[in-house]
């Protein structure tokens, strides 16, 4: 049985889980390549227009895997952490791409509802494996083998590892850097760097080590989180805000970037919570908002005056 | 303590009742015009959904207008509006507005009402707070039907204009309502008015048209351009989906018909939309399903930009368009839609609507296939 994983959305925050899964399992898993221009304009021609971009690259993605595979995996996302919700197009998304694309292999998508606790992971689980296997010893087998891998993951982004693939672009690797920035974002707008328009690349080009909301432990992100007055109800939004608020308030960080998406729910609200925690914490800091219609010069050009105006503020000793 | 709220359609009535019955100095938000919506998108984040805006613009003309306290409802997702209370607080205190925001959210509803209602000195008769709660919720509940019924008769009105100027009397009249015998004589009145205002129903079957989308943009008619209405004046009429005493019966009160409803809804909904996705999409493609069983012959689905969930029923209304057999609109609405803009697009669809019925008579003799 061959299982396509889109390498969009949900994959770049869970990717080693997925894959792990249903290669434990016994199928071959065929994940598409990174976005490139055809993938994205795929996803443009087939998405509705007001859907975010990332959603549209995920329609692109999902597009490239038809008629080479038999079952496409994109699960249903209702929760990933107990007392929060996603963002309702990622909950709705096998929904979406069921009815825009046409002649698409079946999807395996379970419904992954955490507020459910270990019931809900394991009735998920159970959904997700089922058209593959009955057996539940190998099920859970390949949970366990899951489970490593997404914690080895986990591991090497606390380590400031930002690409397994791409080593040089590693936190860890810089010895002398420029200075260090964090990037906050949704992972699907941070680790696409076609989506992005290769803004990690730049930032390194120049020196500067980048920071994520990934390598912030758990525990960083609740104590983040605890400034606000009513907690989030979204978990992207948590990593996104608590990520913002404990690298605005870390004294090692030079400056903020948030990238967004335009039409971004959860994001207009987030980059006002974020904005105000960087002035409250007078920290530089830089909003990118991104769609299909954005330039990577422009990006550059943003850039640039952004990192300019960081070493004259640094020249000028108002840090 | 000078407390507001902010508007929604008419349900303005009932809660103005409610909190001035139980002692507070209501002051009511000044009706919503572009200026509102001007100065709420001023002092918004950027790409924020439409709604947000123009609840900004109602708390900032309400605190010119003196109010110190806000009363907002809360909200635990995935739709943002559980989200605005925050970020509007932030917004006031950074303008330096001496504001306070009451929250009300589901799981502390009375114990944030109580402390507010202590802070303000007041000594709230709370035997009678069911009755006086029964009450507003019935004038709403009346103008909510009022509005239903010009809606689908509106086409056959003698003079343009004349059931828009009934109902805003009604509401002025039912505001000035305080018992059970005023709000039923008023309702008699008006029952007797608009059957003057109205020709004999014609041979023809008017266009029906199914109104879906996003509650608050489909309940407060300046922020949809009076959506409803221009289609009432090109000869259909219309339905709506939701109206606010609908949504108070059947998630505050129990009644059995709306749960039943809305049973048969999900029933209907599930090859479509597998799960609720927060918002009202699920309303939105369960109500479009049922529009078109009935024989509708098109849908209007209206919502603001960047609205997730009806985004996600969006993507789903073409293909229940092309099952269901039955045409659909979508008019995604911000602060900078035109009216002139809409009213074209309203024409050339019914226009649109008028010749496909007229084909089908030719060859069927029916106005469906």
């Amino acid at each position: 049985m061959r299982v396509g994983i889109p390498r969009a959305l949900s994959y770049h925050e869970f990717f080693p889980a997925f894959e792990e899964f249903f290669r434990a399992l016994g199928c071959e898993v065929v994940v598409t390549a990174s976005t490139t221009a055809s993938i994205a304009q795929q996803g443009i021609a087939l998405a509705c227009d007001e859907v975010c971009y990332p959603v549209k690259v995920m329609h692109g993605h999902v597009a490239a895997l038809a008629g080479q595979v038999d079952k496409i995996f994109v699960p249903r996302l209702f929760s990933t952490e107990s007392g929060t919700c996603e963002c309702p197009k990622l909950i709705g998304l096998a929904d979406m791409l069921r009815h825009s694309i046409s002649d698409m292999p079946p999807l395996i998508s379970p419904y992954v509802n955490m507020r459910l606790g270990r019931r809900g992971l394991r009735r998920a689980v159970w959904a997700g494996a089922k058209e593959i296997t009955l057996n539940p010893w190998r099920i859970s087998f390949a949970c366990r083998q899951a489970h490593n891998a997404w914690m080895e993951r986990r591991r090497t982004w606390l380590e400031g590892q930002l690409s397994i693939a791409d080593k040089s672009t590693n936190v860890i690797s810089l010895e002398k850097p420029s200075g260090n920035i964090a990037v906050v974002g949704h992972p699907y707008n941070l680790y696409d760097s076609y989506l992005n328009l290769r803004l990690f690349e730049h930032l390194h080009i120049r020196g500067y080590r980048v920071y994520t909301p990934q390598m912030l432990s758990g525990r960083d992100l609740v104590q983040a989180n605890l400034q606000l007055r009513k907690p989030l109800f979204w978990s992207a939004g948590r990593k996104v805000f608590g990520a913002g608020a404990h690298y605005a308030a870390a004294s090692d960080i030079d400056g903020i970037i948030h990238v967004a998406s335009f039409g971004c729910g959860l994001e207009s609200l987030l980059i006002d919570l974020v904005q105000r925690m960087a002035r409250l914490h007078n920290k530089p800091f830089l909003l990118l908002t991104m769609d299909e219609h954005t330039g990577e010069a422009g990006v550059e050009t943003r850039l640039e005056a952004f990192l300019d105006m960081l070493l004259w503020r640094e020249e000028a000793g108002c840090v | 303590m000078r407390v507001t709220f902010p508007h929604m359609g008419i349900t303005w009535v009932g809660i103005r009742h409610l909190l001035a019955e139980l002692g507070f100095d209501v002051v009511m938000a000044p009706p919503i015009t572009r200026e509102t919506l001007e100065l709420g998108a001023k002092h918004s984040p950027e790409f924020i959904c439409l709604p947000f805006k123009v609840l900004m613009g109602n708390y900032l003309q309400a605190v010119d207008a003196g109010a110190d306290a806000i009363f907002m409802l809360g909200g635990i997702g995935p739709c943002r509006l559980g989200y605005y209370a925050e970020v509007q607080r932030e917004i006031m205190r950074d303008l330096a507005l001496p504001v306070r925001m009451v929250v009300l959210e589901s799981d502390n509803f009375v114990h944030e009402l109580g402390q507010v209602v202590r802070e303000a000195g007041l000594s709230v008769p709370w035997v009678r707070l069911l009755p006086l709660a029964r009450f507003c919720l019935a004038k709403v509940s009346y103008l909510d039907k009022l509005e239903a019924n010009l809606l689908r008769e509106r086409y056959r009105e003698k003079r343009p204009g004349s059931c828009s100027s009934l109902f805003a009397e009604a509401v002025r009249s039912v505001d000035e309502t305080s018992s059970w015998t005023a709000l039923r004589k008023v309702q008699k009145d008006v029952s007797y008015k608009l059957q003057h205002l109205l020709l004999p129903a014609p041979v023809e079957a008017p266009l029906r048209i199914g109104l879906v989308g996003e509650i608050y943009m489909l309940i407060e008619p300046v922020v949809n351009l009076h959506l409803g209405e221009r289609l009432g004046e090109l000869g259909c009429s219309v339905t709506r989906n939701m109206y606010a005493s609908d949504w108070v019966k059947e998630h505050l009160l129990f009644d059995w018909r709306a749960k039943a409803f809305a049973r048969h809804l999900a029933r209907v909904t599930r090859p479509y939309l597998a799960q609720r996705v927060g918002g009202h999409c699920f309303e939105t493609v369960g109500y479009a399903i049922t529009y078109a069983q009935r024989g509708y012959d098109g849908l209007v689905q209206i919502l603001p930009l960047t609205c997730m969930p009806e985004i996600i029923a969006e993507t789903i209304l073409p293909t229940v368009s092309v099952d269901f057999d039955i045409p659909v609109l979508t008019v995604t609405l911000d602060e900078h839609a035109g009216e002139a803009g809409l009213l074209t697009r309203l024409e050339a669809y019914t226009d649109m609507l008028s010749e496909r019925r007229q084909r089908r008579m030719e060859v069927s003799g029916y106005p469906c296939v």
